[in-house]
């Protein structure tokens, strides 16, 4: 093997061999302690969820997928975020040394609080994150009644 | 939920004993991989989303490549987190380079979040075809 990869073993030890080897440790004891009890998640994609007052703040890791290769819907109060990341476009010929990368079809539903204006919502892809704004209903804001 | 793991805490701090300028928080991620090889040169593909194009550097030193990356994502006090499953923090790998990589011409690309190594093979030590006379 012409490109060896830091996760071989070598008689230096380096601080990457450490991270590796407490990645696949980490590995084993989630497939036999399931997700729950690790703080990662096993789900595909991750997806952080904020509440900015107006709106709420979906990011979501999708990194190698081009704009059209994602489909996003709103149905029944759910969110759904789907798509496929194709395999790499490579030449004919080639060797696989290290394959991690996953790739294929996914599916990811998120149900939408009730407050939000599903009409309102909007999605941008930028370096691998998909940031989907859910603009909060009208009806839903905090306001101030005049007292008369 | 945070991903303040017990693990994770300790990938940090032997962060910050190879590289002072890490933060004492800052969390150390191990970008997956796909490794390849063409007939001309070598294929690194390192999943790293969320890196600013800015902060990602390519370091060659001995034998050694090193890829990092930090992910400045939007951090916005004014914003209450309510779920969160996506890592902030350093993308670190290290790889180490055969002696055929012609390491002058190695290209580093990065789209859609994937950061895209071509490691060249050198000329000399190509496979050819001698044509007999």
């Amino acid at each position: 093997m012409l490109v060896r990869v830091a996760r071989a073993p070598r008689l230096r030890s380096t601080i990457s061999d450490i991270y590796d080897l407490e990645q696949s440790v980490d590995g084993l004891f989630r497939q036999f302690l399931g997700s729950e009890l690790l703080p990662f998640s096993a789900e595909y994609p991750a997806v952080d969820v904020r509440d900015s007052g107006k709106e709420f703040e979906l990011l979501c890791e999708l990194p190698g997928l081009a704009k059209d290769e994602l489909k996003i819907s709103v149905h029944d109060g759910v969110l759904t975020i789907s798509g496929e990341r194709a395999a790499a476009d490579l030449p004919e010929k080639v060797r696989w040394i290290r394959k991690e990368i996953p790739r294929g079809s996914f599916s990811r539903s998120v149900k939408l609080p009730r407050e939000v204006d599903a009409s309102g919502v909007s999605a941008e892809l930028h370096d691998g994150i998909l940031r989907i704004v859910l603009p909060k209903s009208e009806t839903s804001l905090p306001r101030e009644i005049a007292v008369r | 939920m945070t991903h303040q793991g017990k693990s994770v805490v300790r990938r940090a701090d032997a962060e910050n004993a190879l590289d002072g300028r890490a933060k004492s928080t800052a969390i150390v991620i191990s970008p997956s991989a796909d490794v390849l090889e063409t007939s001309g040169a070598y294929l690194l593909m390192l999943d790293m989303p969320g890196a600013a194009k800015e902060g990602i550097s390519v370091a060659m030193e001995g034998e050694s490549l090193t890829v990092r990356g930090s992910t400045e994502r939007l951090q916005n006090n004014e914003t209450e987190v309510l779920f969160s499953e996506i890592r902030s923090g350093t993308y670190l790998r290290e790889f180490t380079l055969g002696r055929d990589v012609d390491r002058e011409k190695i290209e580093a690309t990065y789209e859609q979040g994937v950061l895209t190594l071509r490691l060249p093979k050198k000329e000399s030590l190509k496979p050819r075809e001698i044509t007999v006379r």
